[in-house]
């Protein structure tokens, strides 16, 4: 037998269910078309929300079959990292839907999955920092946190560098602001604002984009010594993360609940309002 | 930017009223005292738990208004500042027209006004329920309940 957990939960058990045997052919099908979709189990697949799935060939029936191609019996598949896993990622969680799952809300909890799926697939790439980077004090964040500027400025002013009291929004400067709550909307503003997926030539601010699905969305930017700073909102900008540890890596660091990684941005005088 | 305007404008109000008061010898007719009144006592709330969107604001009534300020303070003095949260539900803030202001976390309420900032102690979290029961008519349905179950989750 083939199960499947889905990696999702911090507290609540994981949801898990098993293949039927017709799905753990196909499955077993997709792995042998591309060996690299199986990760470790103690891979980096994401922190709070979805993680990927842990897929574990238990007895007998279709898990001989897996253990005959040389499979280990416990692998991780996808994640909030793995937008090459996206299509199996989807695949399993459809398996999902046929099965039935221990869960008094399978709803939202499958919905949230597949969003983040589908967001990872925004991804642009892995953390490339362009150069010559463009950076600002990672401890000295007086130009934001004065009581005259403080309220008014928020990540996203922090992310342009630019101080505009306005509470600047991605798009509204280029008279279209974002439509919706996701990666593609508040990124596409941003892009309308002048920031760029690609390096510049002369200088780069190196930031990112994270979203709380269909509430919210933050940004960080690469600062001095390596490390990554942001602003919540009306609140200081600081260089650490949720649990007050210095962000190394945003993609790792503590979010809260700005689960959806959809990638980085470059840009140098973009304009924002 | 428009509540420093407001208050600025108030102030002026105030004062021309009180400088009409002294030159009359009179005590202000009805129709400028009930406008005070009504101006005190109008008060904002709002969530802070966004980052990049704007706080959802929102009108208090002016029952809740005065309600609320009385009980803010009625609290007692503490020593416990507002936590530094970071992303995520930082709280409630209700702006009175006359300036003042209280953020509420928790136990902990900040309160601002005539230029100081004292720290109470709210140990049974009521400012804070009241807020967020209020908020529930002016959030999103799904918005309120990621809300609710982040204060239930706040630090005490």
């Amino acid at each position: 037998m083939v199960t499947v957990e889905l990696d999702i939960f911090s507290g609540r058990p994981n949801p898990r269910w098993a293949l039927t045997e017709r799905e753990a052919r196909q499955l077993t099908e997709r792995i042998r078309a591309d060996p690299s979709l199986l990760l470790p189990l103690d891979a980096d697949t994401g922190g709070l929300g979805y993680r990927g799935f842990i897929v574990r060939a238990e007895d007998t029936g279709m898990a001989d079959d897996w253990k005959r191609l040389g499979l280990p019996p416990v692998v991780r598949l996808g994640g909030a990292f793995q937008p090459g896993a996206a299509e199996s990622s989807r695949f399993l969680l459809h398996s999902a839907e046929g099965a039935r799952l221990d869960l008094r809300d399978p709803g939202p909890v499958l919905a949230e999955a597949e969003s983040v799926i589908l967001q990872s697939l925004d991804v642009q790439g892995v953390m490339t920092l362009c150069s010559p980077a463009a950076l600002t004090s990672d401890t000295d964040f007086s130009f934001w946190n004065g009581a005259a500027n403080l309220r008014y400025n928020n990540c996203y002013n922090f992310a342009s560098n630019l101080r505009t009291n306005t509470f600047a929004q991605p798009g509204r400067a280029s008279g279209a602001i974002y439509a919706s709550i996701d990666c593609a909307a508040v990124g596409g503003g941003a892009v309308r604002d002048g920031w760029l997926t690609a390096c510049r030539a002369d200088a780069n601010y190196n930031v990112c984009l994270v979203i709380w699905p269909n509430y919210d969305y933050h940004w960080y930017r690469y600062c001095a010594n390596s490390h990554w700073c942001h602003k919540p909102g009306q609140t200081a900008a600081r260089n650490y993360d949720n649990s007050n540890q210095l962000i190394l890596n945003p993609e790792t660091a503590d979010r809260g609940g700005y689960t959806v990684f959809c990638g980085y941005y470059r840009g140098y005088n973009v304009t924002v309002s | 930017m428009k509540r420093s305007l407001r208050g600025a404008w108030l102030a002026l109000g105030l004062g021309l009223l009180g400088a009409w008061a002294c030159a009359t010898g009179s005590a202000p007719a009805d129709a400028p005292g009930a406008e005070e009144k009504a101006m005190a006592s109008a008060a904002r709330a709002s969530v802070d738990v966004f980052s990049g969107r704007e706080a959802p604001t929102w009108a208090l009534s002016d029952d809740e208004s005065r309600a609320l300020r009385e009980a803010v303070e009625a609290l007692p003095e503490g020593t416990r500042p507002l936590p530094d949260v970071g992303l995520g539900y930082r709280g409630f803030t209700v702006t009175w027209a006359d300036g003042a202001r209280a953020t509420v976390h928790g136990a902990v309420v900040e309160f601002v006004s005539g230029g100081r900032t004292q720290l109470r102690e709210d140990a049974p979290r009521a400012v804070e329920e009241r807020l967020l029961l209020g908020s529930r008519a002016h959030l999103d349905p799904e918005l309120f309940k990621a809300v609710a179950s982040q204060v239930q989750a706040a630090q005490p």
